[in-house]
């Protein structure tokens, strides 16, 4: 994908959200100048830039869809719910195919067709005709015009465009870029033509150039009457216009409507892209073979002074250092490579840090560049924060690395014990295993937070679902967001919007009173529903809530009865505040009337279930007659614990790799009774042996004699102990649950975790086991 | 060995200064406008035998050389540059119509530390020499 | 009179029409390598462009005429063939 593509998708996504956002406040504040200039903007951008690629459909809906927006900024058009509608419809359409076109690099084999449905549903939206009429009665822009406006686009630098957007951007309404191919007649002279004049008197002239239409003949035999010139120019101002001054050549020339709209950052990266191109030249050169001996000097010189002119070009003095010192030596031996590796290492540095600068200044929809906030004004004003974009597989990496060193780490402090050093010398390796520990876990605490991202990476769907289901229910909804910029790791956020879809639509359902009821019980006609999110003793709190009817208690414990969840006398014991947590059961639904949206009875388990797979879990606070709040607390991080599994008394359970020193395997002849206790020796040290199942309480197999002994090697609170067990199994990364529920009174356990086929695995507490 | 005088350190505030060997005029004037309007100081070489002269005479940060000139072509130029011990680690950039890797390959050879292919539009020249002379971004 | 061929240079003066292309282009024949000196040209002719062009002329000076300053002496960069 090229770097232009990229950009386009990225902004292409942001400038979806800004429009869809700023369409939605217009349809319920009504029209306003700002809002309508905004969402112009956005499309406008949007047409624009889509220009620069070969999707053709798009840029022609875009273009209705603009025209549609500058008749309601020129008040020709009044906007309603229906335009709304159909605006972001196109967007949504938009969307879908900047997916494609990041996936396949194309548009897909419809989008012509959609997008004459869509322009079609704009046109009628807005009370306007037939699908193909311009209101100015110029012909509609043809599919391919956007493409060849690009070839056009080709022959000119970035500068040159820069300066057609900045005049764009000061002409008044109704303005474009044209872009102008004239290649006059060889005979024009004689027709008293001059083209040099025609661009003199053109209005909004951007870039000129002027060229040989063929390559130039001797002197000799040149024909000064013969024109042989191509005149090309980037102009900003009406099509008209412009046309009109080049009418009587108009057989001549070409005129394109270009709709170019680029960015204005790409300057700054493109000096930097410039700067990579130099240094990596360099590199090149000092590696290019056979350089005559007296020139070798000049040769390393130069490339030490083009690199160090490049650090000083981007303020990064502190690199030159390094540079220079190693040009002394490359000079000194006559040797190149010497100064092209100390550039190569420059080089790494320079570009971790410019990815580092990076991140900031684009607008991405890449996950982890989310951390800057997703939304255009937070890039905007938060321009300081510098975010990195990191594939996310590398984080999983290095999060390994460190689970990986964590076990390292464990088995040295093993060695150091058991290694019979002198005192002292064991005392230090004490403090280096004591540093290694600290480091160890303040590198993970650091890389779990490279993983955070905000709530805003879910709230922000939400304003357009509920007006969607809103507008589907009847039910005039007010969504008020708070604290999107909570964070909690990527895995826990992008795991959030589906529960929270959930609650959401089941709040509007059955939650928010039809509009009559409201008013009979004199509340306001437009219910309010709230998606709040907090950080909350470790974890992440999102609490979706509504201000309407509440959960009517008795019908949950009549319904749980019903269901024979339990029976009269236990239902009837339960406080209603426990009583309504009985929502979470499967097949529990309180709903009199079965509704399109939730269904019968399916969202609130399946809320619960998605919600404890994460380790979280979920509660429901109602105020009859007021309003019902869900609360769901997930961890701040799916930190995943390495764990062994074992069979132990005929079970699988887990055992956390981070008190595990050693597994081995041991001829049951050398573990030794000492008085009453089972020993063996490891290294000259005598460790006591304990049964796995004896210790859970589990029936423990027999064992025959020639059977090798499983044991685990594990170290509590500085005291060593063979874990007798029947057999290793697999090692796996697993998130735990915390045992709550039934288990949360059992001990000894340090949670759950879901194995991938479904089944639940404890994971042991040794620790608390072993003490 | 020019370890004294560290040709490769630059001369702190001095304004940055660049010479453009081209046997063509308008290219000249081109390159010139262009340099003086962003601030450089140009000056100007018919042909290579006229740059080393020019370079031999006074400071330069950074020489933009077309590949073919007559009298002394830009390559031969660019080797006789490098094996002066005053001016050899002059930062320089070839230009040519040529965009063929021949080329390309030619002017490294000859220890060239940029090519551009001609045309070259104002701000990728402009650009190209501040990112090559170090002038502030 | 708007064609002068002096030592120095060859004088382009004040509007320079079409039929001064031949003019030009002869002076140019007649003196290989004098510069054009432009500063007083107020106006030039397609015709006459083109034979600055084709002889690759060495531009001096700068001319009054802004259209000429700023558009046509940075248009003519991509003459690629200098």
């Amino acid at each position: 994908m090229t770097p232009l593509l990229r950009q386009f998708l990225d902004e292409g996504r942001g400038l979806i959200q800004e429009a869809t956002r700023h369409l939605l406040v217009l349809e319920r504040e009504g029209e306003s100048r700002e809002g309508t200039a905004i969402v112009f903007r956005a499309f406008h951008t949007l047409k624009g830039s889509s220009g620069l690629f070969e999707v053709g459909a798009m840029t022609r809906m875009l273009h209705v869809a603009e025209d549609l927006l500058a008749g309601i900024r020129e008040g020709r058009t009044v906007i309603g719910a229906g335009l709304v509608d159909a605006l972001l419809a196109c967007l949504d359409q938009v969307g879908q195919w900047l997916d494609t076109l990041e996936a396949s690099g194309e548009l897909p084999d419809g989008a012509d067709r959609d997008a004459d449905s869509l322009i079609s549903t704009l046109r009628s939206a807005a009370g306007l005709g037939g699908p193909a009429v311009r209101d100015g009665g110029s012909p509609a822009p043809q599919a391919g015009a956007a493409d060849a406006g690009a070839d056009f686009l080709a022959a000119f630098g970035e500068g040159e465009r820069r300066e057609a957007l900045r005049l764009l951007r000061e002409a008044g309404p109704g303005a474009g870029i044209l872009a102008i191919r004239y290649e006059p007649r060889a005979g024009c002279f004689f027709d008293g033509d001059d083209p040099l004049e025609l661009f003199r008197g053109l209005p909004g002239l951007a870039a000129f150039r002027i060229e040989a239409g063929s390559p130039w003949p001797v002197l000799e035999e040149f024909d000064p009457f013969s024109c042989s010139l191509v005149f090309r120019a980037l102009a900003v101002g009406q099509e008209e216009r412009v046309r009109n001054a080049f009418r009587l050549v108009s057989d001549q020339v070409r005129i394109v409507p270009l709709d170019l709209e680029m960015p204005e950052g790409p300057a700054v990266r493109k000096g930097t892209a410039v700067a990579d191109a130099v240094i990596a030249e360099q590199v090149r050169l000092l590696h290019m073979p056979g350089c005559p001996r007296p020139e070798v000097a000049g040769r390393i010189g130069s490339a030490a002074a083009a690199v160090i002119n490049v650090l000083l070009y981007e303020g990064r003095q502190d690199d030159v250092g390094a540079v220079e010192m190693a040009a002394d030596e490359a000079l000194a031996k006559a040797d190149p490579r010497i100064l092209s590796a100390a550039i190569l290492r420059m080089a790494e540095h320079r570009r971790a840090e410019h990815r580092l600068a990076e991140g900031g200044a684009s607008a991405a929809s890449a996950p982890l560049t989310a951390a800057a906030g997703q939304d255009q004004d937070t890039v905007r004003t938060g321009a300081a924060q510098r975010v990195l974009r990191v594939d996310e597989a590398r984080v999983d990496h290095l999060m390994r690395l460190v689970g990986e060193m964590a076990v390292a780490k464990n088995g040295l402090e093993w060695l150091v014990r058991s290694s019979g050093a002198d005192d002292a010398t064991v005392r230090r390796l004490q403090d280096l295993h004591g540093t290694l520990d600290r480091l160890t876990r303040e590198m993970h605490g650091a890389v779990l937070r490279i993983r955070m991202l905000p709530l805003r990476q879910v709230f922000q769907s939400f304003p357009r679902l509920v007006r969607d289901l809103s507008n589907r229910l009847g039910k005039p909804v007010r969504l008020v967001l708070e604290g999107e910029d909570a964070e909690a790791d990527k895995a826990i956020v992008e795991q959030l919007f589906e529960p929270v879809l959930h609650l959401v639509r089941n709040s509007l359902d059955h939650g928010v009173e039809a509009q009559e009821h409201r008013r009979t019980a004199g509340k306001p006609n437009e219910a309010t529903l709230t998606l709040r999110g907090f950080q909350s003793r470790g974890q992440i709190i999102v609490e979706v809530e509504d201000d309407g009817r509440g959960i009517d208690a008795a019908a949950i414990r009549r319904r749980a009865v019903e269901r024979g969840l339990l029976d009269a006398a236990a239902a009837a014991e339960l406080t209603d505040e426990d009583a309504v947590q009985l929502v979470f059961a499967p097949g529990l639904t309180t709903a009199e009337a079965v509704s399109e949206l939730s269904g019968r009875g399916v969202g609130m388990d399946a809320v619960r279930a998605a919600v404890e797979k994460t380790g979280g879990s979920v509660t429901v606070r109602s105020r009859p007659g007021q309003g019902t709040t869900v609360r769901l607390a997930l961890p701040l991080t799916l930190s995943s614990v390495r764990i062994l599994t074992v069979q132990a008394g005929g079970r699988r359970l887990g055992v956390p790799m981070d008190v595990v020193s050693q597994t081995i395997r041991l001829p049951r002849g050398q573990i030794r009774r000492v008085k009453e206790h089972e020993v063996f020796v490891l290294r000259d040290r005598v460790i006591p042996v304990v049964e796995l199942s004896r210790l859970l309480g589990l029936e423990s197999p027999v064992r025959s004699a020639g059977e090798d002994a499983r044991l685990l090697v594990v170290e509590v609170d500085g005291r060593v102990a063979g874990v007798e067990v029947d057999g290793f199994a697999e090692r796996l990364d697993a998130v735990l649950r915390p045992m709550d529920g039934l288990l949360s009174g059992i001990h000894g356990y340090l949670g759950t975790t879901l194995l991938g086929n479904g089944e639940v695995l404890l994971v042991l507490d040794l620790k608390e086991i072993l003490r | 060995m020019p370890d004294a005088t560290h040709p490769y350190r630059r001369r702190a505030g001095a304004a940055r200064r660049v010479l453009v060997v081209d046997d063509g005029t308008l290219i000249r004037i081109y390159y010139r406008k262009a340099l003086e309007r962003s601030g450089f100081g140009v000056d100007e070489a018919v042909n290579g035998i006229e740059a080393m002269e020019k370079l031999l005479s006074g400071h330069f940060d950074l020489v933009i050389v077309d590949i073919n000139m007559p009298k002394m072509d830009g390559l031969s130029f660019l080797r006789a540059l490098r094996a002066q011990p005053e001016i050899g680690s002059l930062p320089a950039i070839v230009t040519s119509t040529e965009s063929a890797e021949h080329d390309r390959d030619a002017a490294r050879a000859a220890g060239a530390n940029f090519y551009l292919t001609k045309p070259v539009s104002e701000d990728s020249l402009v650009l190209h020499a501040a990112v090559l002379t170090g002038a502030s971004a | 009179m708007t064609v002068l061929v002096e030592m120095d240079a060859i004088h382009l003066k004040g509007d320079c029409p079409v039929d001064e292309a031949e003019i030009v282009l002869q002076a140019l024949l007649a003196n290989p390598g004098l510069p054009v000196d432009w500063s007083e040209c107020e106006g030039l002719h397609t015709a006459v462009l083109q034979v600055l062009m084709a002889a690759r002329a060495t531009l001096t000076g700068s001319p009054r005429d802004q259209f000429l300053r700023l558009r046509v002496a940075a248009a003519l960069s991509s003459q690629a063939e200098a």
